[in-house]
């Protein structure tokens, strides 16, 4: 299958996120089919291709102060569009113009490593997120204050729980102002104090970011905090727009999917 | 103000500029903006290789001491090897077998560099080219720790400094270049044909084997066929440790032609080889 080459061609206006035609595939690793060269050969030789699209045909423009939460089920392609928009994963087809500075909180850290100490982790993040050390020392101490993890911050990563880990992890993604905040479930991590520290810092987010995106799975807080929401099924937008009616319509899907487990066939999808 | 589709952010690179003499530059300068990601990335690993250990830096030290007594061991306890152009056997080894670990670790660790990062690499995007620099840069800092042993052992056995080793930063740089052509190659590879990593102690042994290691040059010429020869004269490394046991053991001046020639085709190979690393990077997080 061609594929079809992103364009240069410039988008007007000055959202932080315009998608058009946004466009991913990726190997098919259903039903067992881990690559191999035998595989590759048949697949050849039959004029077929192990690819699928995770994403198809999503549109979407971000302007300036929206939150948009996306919602789905696991699969769905929340966390490909997440990939893409944070440039980790560039599409097959499409186009995305992206205005400002991305951040991207998509698991609990950036691969801390565990024999080094939380100051250690604290660096080697910022590092990876290309700051230099005067910035990293502008940081650290708010990122010491957000996660109050104290003396612990002097110890091997190892020993942390995994709420410590999601503390330190969240205060690093979160020390930097980026115009745009991209986030996966992350902040249903820690405990309840935590938890609502999180809340208060993105409602902070949202007065300053051009724009922040979080995939979740909590209605509540996608109804809490979005603008507008997005409903992916399938790797294709099933709902695009307000909160309530999103929310709504996904989980009259989900009832109705408990019901007939073959509802979700007769949703339009790519796969 | 608009910018460009899929980009981004002034201060950072548009991944899917087409011109390449733009995309180098691009990304030239984003390497420039993530040099202390390098300098972390080299740091953390080196604290890593220690901090377990209560010996902490002592083994940048130890394990080549440790190594020469093996040698020494299995030549002295069960008497294998004579001298070599009056140099004892050990020695002979040891000026080889440094740099060779000192190489075969660099290309190991490039093999298995995208699945150590795979957290970074599948959350952020970053010049993925500063993690083969960091690797570089801390493997280099232990052959470099390791040459006070050598040093220490050259002096034990008589053999002073002299005026050819001014011409060992020469030959430093030279395999440096050579290590640096092949971790790019290797690092994509390893993510793209996986086999790579069952593939690559089979070929680092065939290629300890074809290098004058535990043997010269001269040795090569004198029993190979004029085609093994020619082999043999092609593989970069046969020169470069020719040219350290030179300067270091032989009180002579390496061939300056061939070094240089060899400086300017891995000059070019280096500049391709990272090319190829830049164009493949993108696609590396889709494996992950």
């Amino acid at each position: 299958m061609s594929s079809t080459l992103p364009t240069n061609k410039a988008i007007p206006g000055d959202d932080p996120i315009v998608v058009n035609q946004l466009g991913i595939r990726f190997r098919d690793y259903g039903a067992g089919k881990r690559p191999s060269l035998l595989r590759k050969f048949i697949s050849t030789i039959r004029g077929r291709t192990d690819l699928f699209w995770a994403l198809k045909d999503v549109n979407f423009v971000l302007k300036k102060g929206d939150v948009l939460c996306i919602i789905g089920r696991n699969g769905a392609g929340k966390t490909t569009l997440l990939k893409v928009l944070a440039q980790i994963i560039f599409p097959d087809c499409g186009m995305i113009s992206i205005n400002g500075d991305v951040s991207a909180f998509l698991s609990m850290g950036l691969g801390f490593q565990g024999e080094l100490s939380g100051y250690d982790n604290i660096n080697l993040s910022l590092s990876f997120m290309g700051f230099h050390r005067d910035q990293i020392e502008e940081v650290v101490p708010d990122i010491e204050e957000f996660s109050r993890l104290g003396k612990y911050l002097y110890a091997p990563v190892k020993v942390y729980s995994a709420g410590m880990k999601a503390r330190l992890a969240f205060s690093i993604a979160t020390s930097v102002n980026p115009d745009i905040l991209i986030m996966d479930e992350v902040i249903n991590a820690g405990d309840e104090e935590f938890r609502q520290r999180c809340a208060t810092r993105i409602s902070e987010f949202m007065d300053t970011a051009r724009a922040i995106v979080i995939a979740t799975h909590n209605m509540q807080q996608a109804l809490n905090l979005a603008s507008k929401i997005m409903w992916i099924e399938k790797g294709k937008i099933q709902f695009l727009g307000d909160p309530a009616e999103g929310v709504k319509l996904y989980e009259d899907f989900i009832s109705k999917i408990r019901n007939d487990p073959f509802y979700d066939i007769k949703l339009k999808g790519t796969q | 103000m608009p910018r460009d589709i899929l980009d981004i952010s002034s201060n950072k690179s548009n991944p899917y500029q087409r011109d390449l003499f733009s995309q180098l530059k691009s990304y030239l300068r984003e390497l420039y903006r993530y040099r202390w990601l390098t300098i972390t990335v080299a740091y953390s690993e080196l604290q890593n290789s220690v901090i377990r250990y209560p010996m902490r830096y002592l083994w940048w030290f130890l394990e080549p001491l440790l190594l020469l007594l093996c040698y020494v061991f299995l030549i002295k306890v069960l008497g294998r090897g004579g001298p070599r152009n009056g140099v004892p056997f050990p020695l002979f080894i040891f000026v080889g077998i440094l740099p060779w670990f000192w190489t075969i670790k660099c290309i190991s660790g490039a093999s298995t560099l995208v699945s150590k990062y795979s957290g970074p690499i599948s959350q952020i995007r970053f010049p993925i080219l500063t993690l083969i620099f960091a690797l570089f840069i801390y493997q280099t800092l232990l052959f470099l720790a390791s040459l006070v042993v050598l040093v220490s052992v050259l002096l034990a056995f008589s053999y002073w400094p002299n005026v050819n080793w001014l011409y060992w930063p020469l030959i430093f740089f030279v395999h440096s270049l050579l290590i640096l052509t092949i971790l790019p190659p290797v690092t994509a590879f390893s993510v793209f044909v996986p086999d790579i990593s069952k593939f690559l102690p089979f070929i680092l042994r065939l290629w300890f084997y074809g290098s004058p290691i535990l043997w010269d040059m001269d040795m090569a010429k004198s029993h190979l066929s004029p085609a093994l020869k020619t082999l043999f004269i092609c593989n970069p490394i046969s020169f470069i440790f020719t040219s350290y046991r030179d300067i270091l053991l032989y009180n002579k001046s390496p061939d300056i032609h061939s070094l240089l020639c060899w400086l300017l085709v891995l000059i070019f190979l280096a500049a391709l080889s990272m090319i190829f690393f830049i164009n493949k990077e993108k696609s590396f997080a889709r494996f992950l």
